[in-house]
């Protein structure tokens, strides 16, 4: 039996909102696979892990596990099933950007081929395990989708399970630990011996009886000898940012412009950690678990289903027709993005969808009832920072703190003008980092620059006193010829 | 009368000697701490885009840079636009000015391209590039380095075949912009709504 403890969380969150979490509309049904799609679809650049490059071309037959995409940080992502290649084409993705871009199409078949790696047996040390996380694509698989392998670092003292799962109608993280608790368990306990952490914290929202109830059932069954720090969190959104979790668990806040890696924590989904279980088995990730939710579905639940499935199918499986719907949101209301073309695959990330009626809200004046500074769990003042992007004064945002924005959108949540705060913040953090970029191109130019100049400057001085010393040596030359010809006079 | 005369005595004795320390320490800190160059001059050059392009009739962004700090026109920049006058302007606390350029050139993010068929390696370009971004040898095919290239274009001019041509900036291939909050704010995901009690 592994040590564990249970304690309540002393410490509160600032700001911070309580949305109806609708948590229960999925729950009601069992986690069910849904059966094989007649397309697989792989974006090649929006898979996560940045930028990527085809493996297989058109006509190849894949297994399950085969290499298709590597990306430019060196995370692979595998074919979901067996299959042929049909198609590498631009199409529609499940990202927040409409525009399209080029996916690997896939055409499953029958057969269960499989192409997995080989099991690795302990002990293996931090490189292999990085390794082994690069070949089977472990991702961040609460919805960012960072590459996992780079937290990894040998000054982490603690590593955070983050189970919060504070956004309301998300139940994708609380379903698998119910049915995946000792995967979620093997793959913390193993992550944390090759790093050499002695402490597992594991951050869990009041709302989630039964997976305590399991995380605790696993542990009393786990041979681990690592420490496990149960904390139970107030609901409140959004406990589960992983500052916020930082600070609410072990008390330590993460100065801005820095990660949680540096202040020696590590925080993972119990996704990540159930497939880096796996993945030691030589599964890479093939499946996900995806909630089906929102009012306007059928029948909502949680699916596990194959990477790259494309939406319609899903909306399918809640036996809902997806001409029905005008748009879904992908991930929660409060962080999600809209997305229309249901042909899209789902990817690494995708977490959620839900479908829900929209009322469109006209947006009015700023009233400056400071209900957005109230909820604010970084403590900035939204409706300044707002005001600023607004009048296109970028840098004043920034004075204002846009860059510890963690785009949580509970600003939006209360703003009685239905300003869409989160939005602007999104805008201005992306133009933020666009001119960082820039400024950076500018140093190297700079430095290219200069570094010329003082090549230039160089040659022209050695060209220099190559000429002065060929003139003095024909000086020198001149001067013996005419010696010579005063002692021959 | 004595009295008197020593404590205006040791008054202008004690203020002298303070007067010299004073004047010793100013004396050290300005040697100790002497900034090299004009800090005012690595600002303003920390604000232009470093393109080196020469549009301004200077040889590079620094020469510009110090021209300023002597009292040249500021808008003189068509590679950083409006927002560079700007910056400029509130850094040395100026009215700004219009941009004296054509507005919509500094809007391109452009790089030159080699067309590589062409090429007669001539190394002229090579010759004008001045952040070092074209590589070639004589008589063998040159290419520019699309990253370090500026978009300077004073590669084009020295060309003997006309080979290079402006283009623009190729986009990283996971590159996106977030859609603008003036165009989604009508449309939402609806309201969140709150717990009671």
């Amino acid at each position: 039996m592994a040590e564990y403890q249970i304690r309540r969380c002393d410490r509160h969150l600032t700001g911070g909102i309580h949305p109806e979490t609708h948590k229960q509309l999925s729950t009601a049904e069992p986690c069910e696979f849904v059966d094989t799609p007649t397309r697989l679809l792989f974006p090649i650049h929006f898979s996560g892990g940045g930028p990527g490059k085809a493996l297989v071309g058109v006509g190849d037959p894949v297994a399950k596990g085969t290499p298709i995409i590597r990306c430019q940080s060196g995370i692979v992502h595998v074919a979901s099933r067996a299959g042929t290649v049909l198609d590498v084409t631009d199409h529609a993705m499940t990202h927040p950007s409409p525009e399209q871009s080029a996916c690997i199409v896939i055409e499953p078949n029958a057969s269960d081929l499989q192409d997995y790696l080989s099991p690795m047996n302990w002990p293996f040390d931090a490189k292999a395990l990085r390794e082994r996380a690069i070949e089977a694509g472990i991702l961040g698989l609460g919805g960012a989708g960072f590459p996992s392998f780079k937290k990894w670092s040998n000054r982490t003292q603690t590593l955070i399970i983050n189970a919060a799962e504070c956004e309301p109608y998300l139940t994708a993280d609380d379903t698998l630990i119910r049915i995946d608790t000792h995967s979620m368990i093997r793959g913390a306990c193993l992550l944390s011996r090759t790093l050499d952490i002695q402490t597992i914290v594991i951050g869990i929202e009041d709302n989630k009886p039964e997976a305590l109830q399991a995380i605790e059932g696993a542990l009393k069954e786990s041979r681990s000898d690592c420490f496990f720090d149960i904390v139970l969190l107030d609901t409140k959104y959004p406990s589960g940012s992983a500052r916020q979790l930082v600070w609410l668990t072990l008390g330590i806040e993460v100065p801005t412009g820095s990660r949680s890696v540096e202040a020696g924590v590590i925080v993972h989904n119990p996704g990540t950690l159930a497939a880096l279980s796996r993945a030691i088995d030589g599964k890479p990730i093939t499946d996900r678990i995806v909630t089906l939710t929102g009012e306007s579905l059928t029948r909502p639940k949680n699916v596990i289903a194959p990477i790259g499935t494309p939406i319609s199918h899903l909306i399918e499986a809640t036996d809902t027709n997806p001409q029905s719907l005008h748009s879904v949101i992908v991930g929660g209301p409060m962080m999600g993005y809209r997305i229309t073309d249901f042909s899209a695959g789902i990817t690494k990330t995708t977490n959620c969808l839900l479908a829900r009626e929209v009322e469109i809200q006209p947006e009015s004046p700023c009233i400056r009832c400071g209900a957005c500074a109230t909820v604010c769990p970084v403590r900035l003042q939204p409706q300044q920072m707002v005001a600023a992007l607004k009048g296109e004064a970028l840098s004043r945002a920034i004075h204002e703190g846009l860059g510890d924005c963690i785009e949580c959108a509970a600003c939006n949540a209360v703003c009685p003008s239905n300003i869409p705060l989160a939005e602007w913040f999104r805008r201005g953090r992306f133009e933020m980092k666009e001119n960082a970029r820039e400024h950076q191109q500018a140093s190297i130019a700079r430095e290219r620059f200069e570094a010329r100049n003082t090549r230039l400057e160089r040659l022209a001085k050695e060209q220099e006193a190559k000429r002065a010393a060929r003139k003095a040596k024909s000086a020198d030359a001149l001067n013996k010829a005419r010696k010579a010809r005063e002692e021959i006079s | 009368m004595i009295d008197l005369l020593v404590t205006v005595g040791s008054g202008v004795i004690g203020l002298t000697v303070i007067g010299f320390a004073g004047g010793a320490l100013l004396q050290y800190a300005s040697k100790a701490f002497k900034v090299d160059g004009n800090p005012l001059v690595e600002s303003i050059d920390e604000l232009l885009p470093q393109t080196q392009c020469g549009q301004c009739g200077h040889p590079g962004c620094k020469p510009y840079a110090e021209a300023i700090a002597h009292g040249e026109s500021i808008n003189r920049c068509p590679p950083g636009g409006q927002t560079t006058v700007d910056r400029i302007a509130s850094l040395l606390g100026v009215e700004s000015l219009p941009l004296d350029a054509d507005t919509a050139a500094a809007d391109q993010d452009l790089v030159a391209l080699i067309i590589e068929e062409e090429c007669i390696g001539c190394t002229k370009c090579i010759q004008a590039c001045p952040v070092d971004a074209i590589v070639g040898a004589a008589k063998l095919m040159h290419t520019v380095i699309v990253d370090d290239c500026t978009g300077c274009d004073l590669c084009i001019d020295p060309c003997p075949v006309d080979c290079i041509d402006m283009v623009e900036r190729p986009k990283a291939a996971d590159y996106w912009t977030p859609i603008h909050p003036k165009v989604i704010s009508t449309d939402r995901f609806g309201q969140i709504e709150m717990q009671h009690g």
